[in-house]
């Protein structure tokens, strides 16, 4: 096993919140086959697959019944949720009194934790979030104080996933552009106007604020339904399909918005460390940041709008109204995400995960080993190049097989039997455009 | 992108037009520059990955070093 010296000392500022490494472009030939790859399996999919919906939410094998039991029950939730909180705890504690350089702990808890990590955790286990979410808890606690219903609202206007998709935009923004984003005070300042506009939320329009509206938690949930590992309706722990997940997230107005800023905001970081972008913005006379924030939300609106027309072309060829049909579509869009995040993350989670660990042993940065991980080397086994591009081609191209599938799910569902397969040719396209997109950014930044 | 073989070592001279701080990622390299005055410093490659030398005073990216 090969190991990496820890890099410590030098604040690191790169493309990313955190990070001193990147990984190696893309070698071409990976480009080549992931994308030929894409190419297949959309046809193949146009031919094959099934052509009535068959993707119900209730189903799955269930689990061994000590494991379902062992997840079910008061114990389990009870610790895991004290994890949580004991983490928000400590994390908090070197906010407030810990010291401002790059050995604090709370810009990698912040931007590999809770943002790399959470999606990876989301993708293998489910909405975690949902009962981890500290904030949720704080809500929970204060209304018992007051002694008002934590689920009442005081107003019947419902945002749907609209404050979620500012809200990723607002974190991604800090993550990837923000000047000083590693800096305390910044950070301080974010954290607890997020907490503030998140529990204000959650008072006006009751804790159903949490699962539509609150970043994190949209991020887990969303991610969450591509987990292989689900409760059923009926209570029971199954395993089954992503795509039954996916396919039953509920569409409600800003969910194409949300979609649209997961996938863009990790196209732009891949974006960003392209040279010819970097250096264009860096000889501009313009200030970087505000053509930052433009590429960022220029890739943002290119997802949606390019989904937008592909949709309405789709609607022309299966003469249905394209109205809403976008939203429709929008889940289709997770898996893509999701794959994107996978191979843009990958390393990035594993190295700066662990460098993590090792900060938090040091919570108020006076030299203390209280979680006796101070002195842990960072494992690099999982970042050898060869690996690393494999995982990254594996994971693009498999979420664009998934997303081809739901696609597909919801055109046979959507559209009558005898244009469906010509009513989804326009989204294929779109994702192989997505799909080679991706493994370009892999390539040339 | 400058690329750099594992295990051998690449010496970079950088002049500033004012007082700086030079920054080669990865490398745990942060040095002051004085205005005017070449700065060298040398890298070595040892773990695969690419790593960017940057400058702080503005923020300007100088170049990656891809490691291979």
């Amino acid at each position: 096993v090969s190991t990496l010296a820890f890099a410590s000392a030098v604040a690191s500022l790169s493309a990313h919140g955190v990070g001193s490494r990147q990984d190696l472009p893309l070698p071409f030939i990976a480009v080549l086959i992931g994308a030929a790859a894409a190419l297949f399996v959309s046809f193949v999919a146009l031919g094959a697959l099934w052509p009535e919906p068959r993707l119900c939410a209730e189903s799955g094998r269930p689990l061994p019944s000590f494991l379902r039991r062992m997840l079910s029950s008061a114990l389990f939730r009870a610790v895991s949720v004290t994890l949580a909180l004991l983490l928000t705890g400590w994390t908090l504690l070197a906010l407030i009194f810990g010291r401002d350089d790059a050995n604090n702990p709370v810009p990698y808890v912040v931007y590999v934790w809770l943002w790399v990590g959470l999606a990876a955790l989301s993708l293998l286990l489910g909405p975690i979030w949902a009962w981890l979410n500290p904030i949720r808890w704080l809500h929970l606690g204060l209304t018992k104080l007051a002694r008002i219903d934590p689920d009442s609202s005081m107003t019947d206007l419902s945002p749907g996933y609209w404050p979620a998709a500012l809200g990723l935009f607002a974190f991604t923004w800090l993550e990837l552009i923000a000047p000083d984003r590693t800096t305390l005070h910044v950070l301080r300042v974010a954290i607890g106007f997020f907490v503030l506009v998140d529990l204000l939320g959650a008072l006006v329009l009751g804790r159903g604020w949490f699962s539509r509206a609150d970043p994190f938690e949209v991020w887990s949930r969303l991610f969450g339904s591509l987990s292989p590992l689900a409760r059923r309706r009926d209570g029971v722990w199954v395993l089954r399909s992503p795509l039954r997940g996916a396919n039953a997230v509920v569409v409600d107005r800003g969910l194409l918005a949300t979609t649209s800023v997961m996938l863009g905001s990790t196209a732009y970081d891949g974006f960003s460390s392209e040279p010819r972008w970097y250096t264009f913005v860096q000889s501009s006379d313009l200030p970087s940041e505000l053509l930052m924030t433009a590429g960022l939300l220029g890739m943002c609106l290119l997802v949606a709008l390019s989904l937008h027309l592909a949709v309405a072309v789709s609607a022309r060829l299966a003469g249905v109204r394209v109205l809403g049909l976008a939203a429709q579509f929008a889940p289709s869009l997770l898996p893509i995400a999701a794959g994107y995040v996978v191979a843009h993350y990958w390393s990035l989670g594993i190295f700066e995960g662990q460098n993590t660990l090792v900060r938090l042993s040091d919570p108020l940065g006076i030299g203390a080993n209280w979680l006796g991980t101070a002195g842990l080397t960072v494992n690099a086994a999982l970042l050898q190049p060869t690996l690393v591009a494999t995982v990254q081609v594996v994971a693009i191209v498999t979420g664009h097989i998934l997303g081809v599938v739901l696609a597909h799910e919801r055109a046979v569902t959507l559209f009558e039997r005898r244009v469906a397969v010509i009513g989804q040719v326009p989204l294929l396209v779109l994702m192989v455009g997505y799909t080679c997109g991706g493994l370009l950014l892999l390539f040339s930044s | 992108m400058v690329n750099l073989a594992v295990g051998r070592s690449l010496t970079i001279i950088v002049t500033s037009d004012r007082d700086n701080t030079l920054h080669a990622h990865g490398f745990n390299i942060e040095r002051h520059i004085k205005a005017g005055q070449p700065l060298t410093i040398t890298v070595k490659g040892t773990q695969p990955g690419v790593y960017e030398v940057e400058l702080h005073h503005p923020e300007l990216r100088l170049l990656q070093v891809a490691v291979r």
